[in-house]
C-alpha cells in the first residue's frame, strides 16, 4: 500500500515538474536574466571576429606535449592552429604572452556552484530521476566569475548528495550571458549518492546501505525495462507504444549511454559496491566521484575495469591510515593503474577557483605532475565524453584557454587571462583596474 | 542496580549464615589448634618476587606468617603439607587502586583531604572475599571524585570486623589533576594549606625552643620545682592536628603516600611543577601517578622524576595510528616502577587480574616487571611492602597457588592462602570464615592500627613509603644537565634570514638555544653538533598569526587559562612542527564578558616539553566589535574609559610613592591594563571598510594598538590604516563579493597584499582554514601555510614581503618579534630546514628546531615520511622551479 502511494505521489510530482519545464521552454529564454545587449561586434577570436593569436613562452597542450615559444591561432572560437611555425592571417590580433604559460581551460566534474542559494537537494524522496540542476542554475552567479579567476572553464554542476538520486547535472562553461550560452550538455550526468550523506535519518527506507541499494536497484531496474521497451518499440519490434512515464524519461539516455552516471561514493566498501552496481550489473557509463577515505584500497578493481575515478575534494587521507602517515590518494589510484583519474573540488567545499590547488596538492602528496595536470583538464573531458570539444590545446577544439604567469599548479603564478570559445572572459585587469593590463591591452575587455 | 541488589541479598544470606554458625558455636579449642598449625607448601616453582624464583621451593607457614622459604627445605613434623606438584606459588596479588564494592564515583572537584574511604567500607559483605578467586589478597580502596579526593584504605580480601579486615586505615592521600586552571588551583590551594600549617608549626616550635632556652636561663635563678611544672604543662597540651590539614602535612613531609590521578598525559606535565613548588624534596618519598594508558608518551618526562606509575593493564595505540603499544612495557623498560590494575574495575575485571597482566607480558612487558607490577610494586606504593607483596620470611602468608605459569592463559588458580589459611580452592566459592575469630558481626577488640605519626615514626610492621635512592644513573643525568648543551651548527643550507637577505650555503651557529651567528664562511666551534643541511633551505620557523585547536588538551581550557590547558603531547603540536610552524597564537572563546572575549596566548612547539611552550598569556585583548549593538559598544567604551582612568590613577599613586593599596576601581577595568599600557594589542575581526574604520576610531580614542583580522576591504582604506600602529591578519585567497548597493569600491581584491604593501601596511597571512587539519582536504589549512603567502605572490606581492607575512610580520602581530621570526644573532633558534623554497607547494619541512633543540625530523616521523623531493630533484631545484616537463 505504502509503495503505491509513494509511486503515485512521485508520478504526480514528476508530471507537475515536466509541465513546468515545458511551460518554461515555451516562453522565450529559459533564463530570466537574458542579456539586453544581444547584438555586438564580435571581437578577435570570437565567432565571426578576426583571428586571435596568442604567443606564449610555453604551451601546455596536455595531449601533445609542451611547445616552447609557440603560437595558438584561434578562429571563430575554435583552435585553428598550434605550433612554433604557424602562419597567421594578416588581420590576426596578437596577444603577447611570451613570458607566460598557456594551458587549456580546466575542467571540474564535481561542482555545485552557480546554483543560487545552494538549491541542490530535494529531500522528500530518496530517488529523484526526474529532476535536473538546470532549474537551479544562475548564469549571473558571482561564483562562476570566481571560477574564472582560477582558470576553470568547464564544470559539471550536479545536485545532491542528500538523496540517492538527486537528479541530473549539467555540463556548463563558467562564462556566458544566458543559460543557453553556458550549457555544454544537459543532462550532463545523473547524480547518485551512495553511503554517508544520503542516509535517511528520518527512519524510512534508506536508513541503511541495504535500503539505499534496494531503492537504487529498484529504480534502475524500472529504468532499464522502460528503456528496453521504448528501444524495442522504436526499432519497430513492438507495435504498441509503451506507457509514457515522465519520471523515467531521463533514464533512457543513461541506458543508451548518451551520458554517464556520476556517483558520490567513498571508502573501500562503498566504492566497491558502486563498481558492482553501476559498472558490473547495469553496465552504465560510470564516473566514481570522491573515492576518498580508504577507497584507494579497491583502486586495482577500478583499474581492472578501466573505470573513471573523479577524486576529491579530499586529496589525502589520515583518518583511515593505520600507520600515522598521510596517504596521497591521487598517487595511490595512479599507482594502481587507474588511467582516467580526474580531480575535483566539490565546490564550494573547496572553492572552485582552487581546482589547480587540488592538483598541486595531489602532486605534493606523490602524484605524477603530468597526471595531475591531465586530471584537471583532459581526463575530466574524457570521463564525461566531451574530449572532442575541450580539455586540451588541439586543432579543432573549442578555444578555452588560460594564460598564466608560470607553472599552472603553482600558486605563485598568476592567472592572467581566460578565454572561453576564443572570447576573453577574464583578465587580471578586471580585478585591479589600475595596473597590469598591458599584456593584453590589444583586446578591449567587457 | 541488579548487581547492587544481588550483593545486598548475598550479604543478608552471609549474615544469616554467620549468625547460624554462631548459634551452633565452634569449639574454642579447635580455633586454638588451627592457630598453631604449621603449613608447608612444596611447589615446583616459587616466585618470591623479591628474591627471584626458587625451583622445588618449600614455604613454611606459622601463625599466618611466612616462617621460612627456600629450596627443598625439610618439612617440619606435624605440619600440614600442601604439595602443589608442578604448580607455581606466587604472592597474593595487591590491587593498588579500586572502587569495587563502593558507591559509584561522584564528579566534581573537592577539597577533602579528610575524607576517608574507611568510613564507606562495609567490611562484612563478601564482595572482597569473592576477589580471592582471582588471586587478589590485598586491596586499596580509593576515594571518589576529583580535586583532593581523600584517604584510601587498604584491606585484606576478606570479611570481618572492619578493624580486622583493614591493613592500614589511611594508606594514601588521593588527588586528581586535570589540565585546567580550576583543577590546578584546587591542588595548589590545598598544598599551600598544608605548607602553611607546616610553617606555622615550625614557628611555634621555634618559639617554644626560645621559651625553653629562656626558661633554662631563668633556671639558674629560679627554683627548680617551678620550672618542672611549666615543662609538664607544655607536655600536657599536644598540638591538636586539624584533620582537614594533617593529611596534607603528612603528604608534604613524605609521611603519607601520595597518589595523583592524572586525567590525561597533559595533566601529568602540569602536575610536576606544582609538586616541585610545594614539596620540599618532591621526589624523595616517591609520589605515584595513577595514569591513563596514554601516559607512555611521557616516558622521558617520567624518567627524570622519581615517581611510580599505576597503569591499567590495557593496550594503547601510537598517536593517530593503529600501531599497538603496551604502555606498562614501555614505562617499566625505562626503569619506572609500574603497578598494574585490571583493565576494568569490576568484579570480573579483578578476578581476571592475572590474565590482564598476562596480556601485558604478551605485548612485551618483562615477566619479572609484570609480576612485580601486581605484587611488590603496589605494596611499596602503599608502604606495605614489609607485610605483603612478596614471599619472604616474616611477611603475611598470602599466597596464590597456580597450576602452571602465572602468565599462561590456561593456568588455574588452584588455591589461595590468606594469612595462613586456605580461603579458596578452584571451583569453590572463596570463604574467609576461617579467619573470623567470632562469626557474629561485632566490633574488633583489637585497637585499630595506628595512623602514621606526623613525625614519621611508624610501627615495626610498616615501612615508610619506599623512596628509591637516586642511583648513579640519576646523578650522572643531573651532572649532564648541568653541563651546557654543546653548540649546534647548521652547515650548508641556503639561508633565508628574512631580515638580512639570503645567504647561499651559509652556516648558522647556535648556543644555549639562541642564534649566535649567521654567515657564509663561519668556523664551526669545537665540539659543536653539526647538522648537515647541504641542498636544503633554512628559514625561520613559521609564525601562525592564529591557529585553532593547537597545543591544547582535547576538551579545551574549560573557561580557565590557556597556560593551564596546554598539551605538549597533542598531535597538533607535532603536525605544526611538520608543517614548519614553531610559534603560534591561540585563543579560547570561553570566558570574558561583554564584547571582550576569552583569553589568548602565544605558544611555541616544544613537543613533549610543557615548560617551553608558553611564551605569553594574554597575548591580546579580543574584542568582538564589528557588528555589535550600539549599547554593547557603548558599554565597551565605558569600560575602556574606566581602564584608562585606572591606569592614570595607578601612575599617579606610583608617582606619589604610595606603593600600598591600589585604587579601589579594578575588576574588569584592571584586566584591560595591559591593553591601555600598550603591552598587548586589541584584536578585532573587521571585514568591511566601515568596520575597519570603526575599529581604527576606537584605537585612536583610547590609544591602543590594533591587530585587525579578516580585513577583506582593507585595500580600500589602506592609507588610513597605514597612519597607525596597526597590523593586519589576512587571507589573500578568501573572497568577498562586491556589495553592489554601495557607491564605492567593495569586496575583496586579489591584489590586496600588493596594495597593502604599497601603502606600507604590515600584514600577516593565514590559511582559509586557520587550523591544522587531518580531515583530508589539502591546501586549505595551516599545514600548507606558505602556499597562502605564495598566492599573494601570484597576485603581485614581492616574495620577500610574502615570506615576512608568515615569519617576522606575524611575530610582530603577536608581539614576539624580538624573539622569533628571523634568523638573526640573539634570537631564539627556531629554525626549519626545507627540501625546497618555502613558498613552493612541493616543499616539505625536513627538520624543525625550537630554542636550538631539534623537535622534528621528517624521516623519523611517520607523518610525511613518504613525500618530498628525492635527492636528484633537490639538486636540480634550489632556485625557483623552472621547466618541469609536461607531456
Amino acid at each position: 500500500m505504502k509503495t503505491e502511494h509513494w509511486r503515485f505521489g512521485r508520478s504526480a510530482l514528476a508530471l507537475g515538474l515536466i509541465s513546468l519545464i515545458a511551460l518554461g521552454s515555451a516562453t522565450p529564454g529559459v533564463n530570466a536574466f537574458a542579456d539586453e545587449e544581444t547584438k555586438r561586434t564580435p571581437l578577435a577570436g570570437e565567432q565571426g571576429g578576426p583571428p586571435l593569436g596568442i604567443r606564449a613562452l610555453k604551451i601546455l597542450t596536455v595531449t601533445k606535449g609542451v611547445i616552447d615559444n609557440g603560437l595558438i591561432l584561434i578562429r571563430d572560437g575554435m583552435i585553428a592552429a598550434v605550433g612554433t611555425h604557424v602562419a597567421a592571417p594578416g588581420d590576426t590580433v596578437f596577444i603577447d604572452a611570451t613570458d607566460q604559460w598557456v594551458l587549456p581551460g580546466m575542467i571540474d566534474l564535481h561542482s555545485h556552484i552557480g546554483t543560487a542559494g545552494r538549491d541542490i537537494n530535494d529531500m522528500a524522496l530518496p530517488t529523484n530521476p526526474d529532476l535536473r540542476i538546470l532549474e537551479a542554475l544562475d548564469p549571473r552567479s558571482p561564483e562562476l566569475k570566481d571560477a574564472l579567476t582560477g582558470g576553470v572553464t568547464t564544470i559539471l554542476v550536479i545536485p545532491g548528495s542528500g538523496t540517492n538520486i538527486s537528479g541530473f547535472g549539467a555540463l556548463i562553461k563558467t562564462a556566458g550571458d544566458t543559460l543557453e550560452d553556458l550549457v555544454v550538455r544537459s543532462p550532463g550526468a545523473m547524480k547518485v549518492a551512495q553511503g554517508y550523506n544520503p542516509e535517511r535519518l528520518g527512519g524510512d527506507l534508506g536508513l541503511t546501505r541495504m535500503g539505499m541499494s534496494w531503492g537504487l536497484t529498484h529504480l534502475l531496474d524500472e529504468g532499464k525495462d522502460y528503456t528496453d521497451a521504448w528501444d524495442a518499440y522504436e526499432a519497430g519490434n513492438v507495435e504498441d507504444a509503451p506507457e509514457f512515464r515522465p519520471e523515467l524519461e531521463q533514464l533512457k539516455g543513461l541506458f543508451r549511454k548518451e551520458y554517464p552516471v556520476i556517483i558520490h561514493t567513498a571508502g573501500a566498501r562503498d566504492v566497491m559496491s558502486t563498481i558492482r552496481m553501476f559498472n558490473d550489473r547495469y553496465k552504465l557509463w560510470t564516473i566514481i566521484s570522491h573515492a576518498t577515505f580508504n577507497g584507494y584500497r579497491v583502486a586495482h578493481e577500478a583499474a581492472k575495469r578501466g573505470m573513471n575515478i573523479n577524486l576529491g575534494p579530499r586529496q589525502i587521507d589520515f583518518r583511515f591510515a593505520a600507520k600515522g602517515t598521510f596517504i596521497g590518494l591521487g598517487a595511490e589510484y595512479y599507482k594502481a593503474g587507474v588511467e582516467n583519474l580526474s580531480i575535483n573540488t566539490d565546490a564550494p567545499v573547496v572553492p572552485q577557483e582552487d581546482l589547480f590547488v587540488q592538483a598541486a596538492m595531489a602532486v605534493r602528496y606523490g602524484l605524477d605532475e603530468r597526471a595531475a595536470i591531465a586530471a584537471v583538464t583532459i581526463r575530466g573531458a574524457e570521463a564525461v565524453g566531451i574530449a572532442d570539444r575541450v580539455g586540451s590545446i588541439e586543432v579543432g577544439k573549442e578555444a578555452d584557454i588560460v594564460i598564466r604567469g608560470g607553472h599552472p599548479l603553482d600558486p605563485r603564478s598568476s592567472v592572467d587571462a581566460v578565454f572561453i570559445k576564443g572570447r576573453l572572459v577574464y583578465r587580471r585587469a578586471d580585478w585591479e583596474p589600475s595596473e597590469g593590463a598591458s599584456l593584453i591591452e590589444t583586446i578591449p575587455t567587457r | 542496580m541488579r548487581t547492587r541488589r544481588n550483593i545486598s541479598l548475598q550479604l543478608c544470606i552471609a549474615l544469616l549464615g554467620a549468625a547460624l554458625i554462631g548459634l551452633i558455636s565452634l569449639p574454642i579449642q579447635g580455633v586454638a589448634e588451627e592457630k598453631d598449625k604449621v603449613i608447608a607448601i612444596a611447589a615446583a616453582r616459587v616466585e618470591t618476587i623479591s628474591q627471584g624464583s626458587i625451583r622445588d621451593g618449600v614455604i613454611i607457614i606459622r601463625n599466618g606468617k611466612i616462617a621460612e622459604v627456600g629450596r627443598a627445605l625439610p618439612i617440619p613434623e606435624g605440619a600440614e603439607l600442601i604439595d602443589v606438584g608442578e604448580g607455581t606459588v606466587i604472592p597474593g596479588l595487591v590491587l593498588v587502586a579500586s572502587r569495587i564494592g563502593l558507591s559509584r564515583s561522584s564528579r566534581g572537584t573537592r577539597k577533602s583531604p579528610h575524607h576517608r574511604v574507611l568510613d564507606e567500607l562495609d567490611a562484612y559483605r563478601n564482595t572482597y572475599e569473592r576477589l580471592l578467586a582471582g588471586g587478589v589478597t590485598t586491596l586499596n580502596l580509593m576515594p571518589s571524585g576529583g580535586g583532593v579526593m581523600g584517604q584510601s584504605v587498604t584491606i585484606s580480601a576478606r570479611r570481618g570486623p572492619r578493624q580486622d579486615v583493614t591493613l592500614r586505615e589511611s594508606s594514601a592521600l588521593f588527588m586528581s589533576i586535570d589540565a585546567t586552571t580550576s583543577s590546578k588551583s584546587t591542588l595548589r590551594g590545598e598544598l599551600a594549606r598544608g605548607k602553611k600549617a607546616i610553617e606555622a608549626r615550625k614557628k611555634k616550635k621555634e618559639a617554644e625552643e626560645k621559651k625553653k632556652q629562656e626558661a633554662k636561663k631563668k633556671e639558674k635563678t629560679a627554683a627548680p620545682k617551678k620550672k618542672r611544672r611549666v615543662a609538664k604543662k607544655k607536655e600536657d597540651e599536644p598540638p591538636k592536628p586539624d584533620p582537614k590539614v594533617q593529611p596534607l602535612v603528612d603528604v608534604l613531609e613524605g609521611n603519607l603516600p601520595l597518589i595523583i590521578r592524572c586525567q590525561d598525559t597533559a595533566a601529568a606535565a602540569h602536575l610536576f611543577p606544582i609538586l616541585e613548588e610545594y614539596r620540599k624534596d618532591p621526589y624523595k618519598t616517591r609520589p605515584t601517578l595513577y595514569a591513563t594508558p596514554g601516559m607512555w608518551q611521557a616516558v622521558e618526562l617520567l624518567e627524570d622524576k622519581n615517581v611510580a606509575v599505576i597503569l591499567p593493564a590495557l593496550i594503547s595505540y601510537e598517536r593517530n595510528t593503529r600501531n599497538r603499544v603496551c604502555p606498562p612495557a614501555i614505562l617499566s623498560a625505562a626503569g619506572i616502577d609500574v603497578a598494574l590494575i585490571p583493565g576494568s574495575d569490576s568484579e570480573e575485571g579483578i578476578q581476571n587480574f592475572l590474565l590482564y597482566a598476562a596480556q601485558m607480558v604478551k605485548h612485551g612487558m618483562r615477566r619479572q616487571d609484570a609480576l612485580e607490577a601486581v605484587t611488590l610494586t603496589p605494596a611499596k606504593i602503599l608502604g606495605l611492602d614489609r607485610r605483603v607483596g612478596s614471599i619472604e620470611q616474616g611477611k603475611d602468608a598470602n599466597l596464590v597457588i597456580l597450576s602452571g605459569d602465572p602468565f599462561h592463559g590456561a593456568t588455574r588458580i588452584d588455591q589461595v592462602i590468606l594469612q595462613g589459611k586456605v580461603v579458596h580452592r578452584f571451583g569453590e566459592r572463596p570463604d574467609t570464615t576461617a579467619l573470623l575469630e567470632d562469626k557474629t558481626p561485632r566490633l574488633a577488640k583489637k585497637t585499630p592500627p595506628a595512623k602514621p605519626k606526623p613525625d614519621g615514626k611508624k610501627g615495626e610492621s610498616e615501612s615508610k613509603p619506599a623512596g628509591k635512592d637516586k642511583g648513579k644513573k640519576d646523578l650522572a643525568k643531573e651532572e649532564e644537565k648541568k653541563k651546557k648543551d654543546p653548540p649546534v651548527a647548521i652547515v650548508g643550507a641556503d639561508i633565508l634570514t628574512i631580515t638580512n637577505g639570503k645567504i647561499r650555503r651559509g652556516t648558522i651557529i647556535i648556543e644555549d638555544g639562541k642564534i649566535q651567528s649567521v654567515g657564509s664562511d663561519l668556523p664551526v666551534p669545537e665540539g659543536a653538533k653539526v647538522i648537515d643541511a647541504k641542498g636544503l633551505v633554512a628559514c625561520p620557523g613559521f609564525v601562525a598569526a592564529r591557529c585553532r585547536g593547537l597545543g591544547i588538551r582535547r576538551r579545551g581550557p574549560g573557561g580557565g587559562k590557556l597556560a593551564d590547558a596546554l598539551d605538549p603531547y597533542a598531535f597538533s603540536v607535532h603536525l605544526a612542527l611538520a608543517s614548519g610552524i614553531t610559534t603560534a597564537f591561540i585563543t579560547s572563546r570561553s570566558g570574558g564578558s561583554g564584547l571582550i572575549q576569552g583569553t589568548s596566548a602565544v605558544i611555541k612547539m616544544t613537543e613533549e616539553d610543557l615548560g617551553g611552550m608558553l611564551v605569553r598569556e594574554p597575548a591580546c585583548v579580543q574584542i568582538r566589535y564589528s557588528g555589535a549593538s550600539a549599547s554593547a559598544k557603548f558599554a565597551l567604551k565605558e569600560l575602556l574609559r574606566k581602564a584608562v582612568d585606572y591606569a592614570r590613577k595607578l601612575k599617579e599613586e606610583k608617582a606619589k610613592g604610595k606603593a600600598g593599596k591600589p585604587p579601589r576601581q579594578g575588576g574588569r577595568a584592571a584586566a584591560l591594563l595591559p591593553l591601555i599600557r600598550g603591552e598587548v594589542p586589541a584584536r578585532i575581526a573587521a571585514s568591511s571598510a566601515d568596520d575597519i574604520l570603526a575599529a581604527l576610531e576606537l584605537a585612536d580614542e583610547f590609544g591602543i594598538r590594533l591587530v585587525l583580522e579578516g580585513a577583506h576591504e582593507s585595500w580600500i582604506v589602506a592609507e588610513e590604516i597605514s597612519k597607525r600602529d596597526v597590523c593586519l591578519v589576512i587571507t589573500p585567497r578568501r573572497k568577498a563579493h562586491a556589495d553592489k548597493t554601495v557607491d564605492r569600491p567593495s569586496g575583496s581584491n586579489l591584489r590586496m597584499p600588493a596594495l597593502l604593501r604599497k601603502a606600507g601596511v604590515p600584514f600577516a597571512i593565514l590559511s582559509p582554514n586557520a587550523s591544522l587539519s587531518t580531515g583530508g582536504i589539502a591546501g586549505q589549512d595551516m599545514v600548507t601555510l606558505p602556499i597562502d603567502a605564495a598566492f599573494a605572490v601570484g597576485r603581485g606581492l614581492d616574495e620577500q614581503t610574502a615570506l615576512e607575512s608568515i615569519t617576522i610580520t606575524a611575530a610582530r602581530a603577536l608581539g614576539v618579534a624580538d624573539r622569533v621570526g628571523s634568523i638573526e644573532p640573539g634570537k631564539d633558534a627556531d629554525i626549519i630546514l626545507l627540501d625546497g623554497h618555502p613558498l613552493d607547494y612541493r616543499s616539505f619541512v625536513t627538520l624543525a628546531m625550537v630554542n636550538g633543540k631539534v623537535y622534528y625530523e621528517k624521516n623519523k616521523s611517520p607523518v610525511f615520511a613518504p613525500f618530498g623531493r628525492r635527492p636528484s630533484e633537490e639538486a636540480a631545484e634550489t632556485e625557483k622551479e623552472g621547466a618541469v616537463p609536461v607531456r
